[in-house]
C-alpha cells in the first residue's frame, strides 16, 4: 500500500505537489556552488554502472551466439534501450569497447551529433557506412561443427545512439529507415544499436522500426546496493585548493540508498542528481556568505533524505517542448523550433523559463532535460495524453 | 391542449381534491418551515454555483486525461443537488401520501401543460440526454448550424463555445428533433480531416508520404491513434484527405494549420505541383 504513495504524489499536478514533500532538516545548509560543481564533475567521471555493462554484454553475447548458430532465421540486430536521461552512447561504448575480443567490433558515429540541417543526416550516415558496404560479404553459412563456429570471426557494427540520427520533421527519420534497410539487407554482419525508450516508442509508431530491429533489451534498474557500490569512491574524497587540500566525508545510511533507488526507479543519472541534491553541510561549518572558511581542511557532508524536486507549473507549449527533448535527448534550439513547427524566438523564451526553473540544462548549444525532473515529467506528460516510453 | 396536459387534466379530475383532501395535502405553514425552505434553496443555489465554479477551475488545471472526467461529472452533481433540494422543500410543505402525490402531479401537469410546456419539455430533454449520453460536457458537438465545445449543461439549456469564441445557448428540447454530431464522444481526441489538392501530374506516392510524415511529425498528433490518407480524383485535381487525431480535440484548428504548413513547406521543397483552378463562371 505504501508503495502506491510516491507514484500518486508524482501524479498530483505541480500546484498541489509543491506542498507534498518538504525538506525539514533544520541547521543544514546547501553546498557552496563550487563544491556542487566539483561533485558534479566527479559524478560525471564515474564509470558506467557495472549492472548496465553486464546487461549490455550479456544481451549482445546471447544475441550474437543465436545469430551465429542460425544466421538464416535469427535477427542480426540488437537494440539496447535506456531511459531518455541516460547517456546511452557512453553506456554502449563502455560496455562493448574491450569486450567482444573474438569479433571484429566497429564503432560508428561515436560522437555524432545531429547536424544543423537535419535533412543531411541520411547523406552523413551513407558517407560513414557505405565504404563498409563496398566490402560486402556473403551471410555466414550456418555452422555444422563447433569448429565452424570458432573459425568464423563475425563483424559487429555498433551504432551507439539512434536518437542523434533523426529529427521529428518531414524526412527527418530517413536515417533510421536507412538503418532498417541496412540491418535487414546486410546479414553478413551483426548490428548493435543504442536508443532511448521514448525515441524507440516514437520511431516504432512512425516508421515501424521495431518490426525491422526486433530484438531489444532494456537496461536493468539499479538496486540500492548497486548505487552504494557505484558511488563508493565519492564517500571520501579530496579537493585541491590554493590554501590547503580539503577532504570531504559522506556517510549515508542504508535507508538513504533504498530511497534513492526507489525515487530514481533505478536510473543511474537520476539517482546521481538526487544524491547530489540531498547533500548538505552544517550551517555552522559555513561562513555568512555560504562558503567554507579558508582554513577548513576536513568537512562532513550530511546526506539528507532524497526527494524529487518540485516541478514548475508547465504551460501547454512547455509540455510539447519537453516531450520533444525527451524523444531526442539532446537538441539545439534550432532543432526544437523545426521539430515543433514554431519560430525560434518563441522557443527561446520558453527555454529560458524552463532553464531558470531548472527543468532544462544546457551544455554548449545542446539542451537536455535535467534528470532529477524526469520521474515527475513522465507522469505529467503521460497524464496529458502524450505518447511516452516504457518506464 | 397538448397530450400531456390532457392526461394531467384527466388525472386531476380523477382525484379531484375534496375539502378534506386539500386540508391534508398541505402541511401547516410555520415560520420554521419557511426559514428551512429558504435555507434549503440558498444552500442548493450556493452548491450549484460552487460545483460549476470548482469544476471550471479544477478541470482546466489538472492533466488533460482528468479534464473531461471532471467536466462530465458536473451535470450529475447539479442534478443531485436539485433533486435533494426539491425533495426537501416539498417535504416541508406537503404531506406526501399516494393520493396526494397523484393529485399534485395531476394539477401540476395541467398547469405546466398550459403555461410552461416548452420549459418542461427542455428540462425533460435535458434529463433524457443526461442518461442517453449522446454528448457530455467537454465534447465537441454540432447541433443544427452550431458547432463547438459543450461548456455548460444547465437545467433548461446547454451552452456551446464556438471556434470563434462565441457562446451559443441551445434549449435541450431542440435535441428532440435535431441531429447531434459528436466529434469526440467523451474522449480527448477527435478526428480532424485536412484537405489537400494537387495537380494530376504530381508524384502521388511522394505526396502521400509527405502527408503521412506531416501527421507523424506534428507535435499535436496523437500517435497512439491511426493516421490515414484518402485519395479521390477530381476533374481538375487529385484530392487528398489526411485523417488524424490531435492529442486534444481543442487543438483541432491549430492542428489543421500546423499540418497544412508542414505539407506546404515540404511540397515547396520537393516542387510538388498544385492544380490550376479553372476559371469560375460568373453567376448573377
Amino acid at each position: 500500500m505504501t508503495s502506491l504513495i510516491p507514484p500518486l504524489l508524482r501524479a498530483l499536478p505541480p500546484w498541489l505537489s509543491n506542498y507534498a514533500i518538504t525538506e525539514a532538516d533544520a541547521g543544514l545548509a546547501e553546498l557552496p556552488a563550487g563544491l556542487q560543481q566539483e561533485l558534479m564533475l566527479k559524478l560525471n567521471a564515474l564509470s558506467v554502472p557495472q549492472p548496465y555493462q553486464r546487461a549490455v554484454r550479456q544481451a549482445t553475447r546471447q544475441a550474437l551466439k543465436a545469430w551465429q548458430a542460425n544466421p538464416e532465421t535469427t535477427s542480426n540486430c540488437l537494440v539496447i534501450l535506456s531511459q531518455p536521461v541516460e547517456a546511452i552512447a557512453a553506456i554502449v561504448k563502455a560496455s562493448l569497447e574491450d569486450y567482444l575480443l573474438d569479433c571484429d567490433v566497429r564503432f560508428f558515429l561515436r560522437s555524432y551529433r545531429r547536424p544543423p540541417e537535419p535533412l543531411s543526416i541520411l547523406s552523413h550516415l551513407q558517407r560513414e557506412l557505405e565504404p563498409e558496404q563496398a566490402n560486402e560479404q556473403a551471410a555466414p553459412a550456418a555452422p555444422i561443427t563447433e569448429t565452424d563456429l570458432q573459425e568464423h570471426r563475425p563483424t559487429v557494427m555498433v551504432i551507439p545512439s539512434l536518437e542523434q540520427c533523426f529529427l521529428r520533421c518531414i524526412q527527418g527519420w530517413e536515417g533510421i529507415e536507412y538503418f532498417q534497410q541496412l540491418g535487414t539487407q546486410d546479414t553478413s554482419r551483426f548490428w548493435v544499436f543504442g536508443c532511448n525508450q521514448w525515441a524507440w516508442t516514437f520511431l516504432s509508431k512512425v516508421c515501424q522500426v521495431d518490426a525491422y530491429l526486433e530484438q531489444t533489451v532494456s537496461l536493468p534498474a539499479l538496486t540500492d546496493e548497486d548505487l552504494q557500490t557505484g558511488f563508493a569512491s565519492l564517500m571520501a574524497f579530496s579537493m585541491s585548493r590554493p590554501d590547503a587540500d580539503l577532504t570531504l566525508h559522506i556517510s549515508p545510511d542504508e535507508a538513504h540508498w533504498s530511497t534513492l533507488a526507489s525515487l530514481s526507479s533505478g536510473t543511474g543519472t537520476i539517482a546521481a542528481q538526487l544524491w547530489l541534491q540531498s547533500l548538505r553541510l552544517e550551517e555552522t561549518d559555513l561562513t555568512a556568505e555560504g562558503t567554507l572558511p579558508a582554513e577548513v581542511q576536513q568537512a562532513e557532508l550530511r546526506a539528507t533524505r532524497p526527494s524529487l524536486p518540485s516541478l514548475t507549473s508547465l504551460t501547454v507549449m512547455d509540455r510539447y517542448l519537453l516531450h520533444s527533448l525527451l524523444i531526442h535527448r539532446l537538441m539545439t534550439r534550432a532543432h526544437l523550433a523545426l521539430s515543433l513547427g514554431e519560430n525560434e524566438r518563441t522557443i527561446h523564451s520558453r527555454v529560458q523559463v524552463l532553464q531558470r526553473a531548472g527543468v532544462i540544462v544546457q551544455q554548449g548549444r545542446w539542451l537536455s532535460v535535467q534528470p532529477a525532473h524526469y520521474p515527475k515529467l513522465r507522469s505529467e506528460l503521460g497524464n496529458n495524453n502524450f505518447l511516452i516510453g516504457k518506464a | 391542449m397538448t397530450f400531456t396536459a390532457h392526461i394531467g387534466w384527466m388525472m386531476a379530475q380523477a382525484v379531484l381534491p375534496s375539502d378534506d383532501n386539500l386540508q391534508n395535502l398541505f402541511k401547516e405553514l410555520s415560520t420554521q418551515s419557511l426559514v428551512q425552505a429558504v435555507g434549503t434553496i440558498a444552500i442548493a443555489y450556493g452548491l450549484l454555483l460552487a460545483v460549476q465554479s470548482a469544476a471550471r477551475v479544477v478541470s482546466e488545471r489538472v492533466p488533460r486525461r482528468f479534464r473531461l472526467l471532471i467536466k462530465q461529472s458536473v451535470p450529475f452533481l447539479k442534478s443531485l443537488v436539485l433533486v435533494i433540494a426539491v425533495a426537501r422543500v416539498v417535504q416541508l410543505f406537503i404531506n406526501l401520501t399516494g393520493s396526494n402525490l397523484l393529485a399534485l402531479t395531476g394539477t401540476l401537469a395541467v398547469a405546466l401543460g398550459f403555461a410552461f410546456k416548452d420549459y418542461v419539455s427542455s428540462i425533460i430533454a435535458g434529463v433524457v440526454n443526461l442518461f442517453e449520453g449522446s454528448f457530455r460536457v467537454g465534447d465537441r458537438i454540432r447541433i443544427g448550424d452550431h458547432y463547438g465545445e459543450v461548456v455548460k449543461y444547465g437545467l433548461r439549456e446547454l451552452r456551446l463555445q464556438t471556434p470563434s469564441d462565441d457562446t451559443v445557448t441551445i434549449a435541450h428540447s431542440t435535441t428532440w428533433t435535431t441531429p447531434i454530431e459528436n466529434a469526440n464522444s467523451g474522449q480527448l481526441e477527435a478526428q480532424v480531416i485536412t484537405e489537400f489538392y494537387f495537380a494530376h501530374e504530381a508524384d502521388i506516392n511522394r505526396v502521400v508520404n509527405i502527408l503521412y510524415q506531416a501527421a507523424y511529425s506534428s507535435r499535436y498528433t496523437q500517435l497512439k491513434l491511426p493516421v490515414v490518407v484518402i485519395i479521390a480524383e477530381r476533374p481538375w485535381a487529385t484530392h487528398l484527405q489526411l485523417k488524424a487525431y490531435p492529442m486534444d480535440a481543442r487543438d483541432e484548428f491549430i492542428y489543421k494549420t500546423d499540418l497544412t504548413l508542414r505539407v506546404k513547406q515540404a511540397c515547396a521543397r520537393q516542387q510538388v505541383p498544385y492544380p490550376q483552378v479553372p476559371a469560375m463562371e460568373k453567376t448573377d
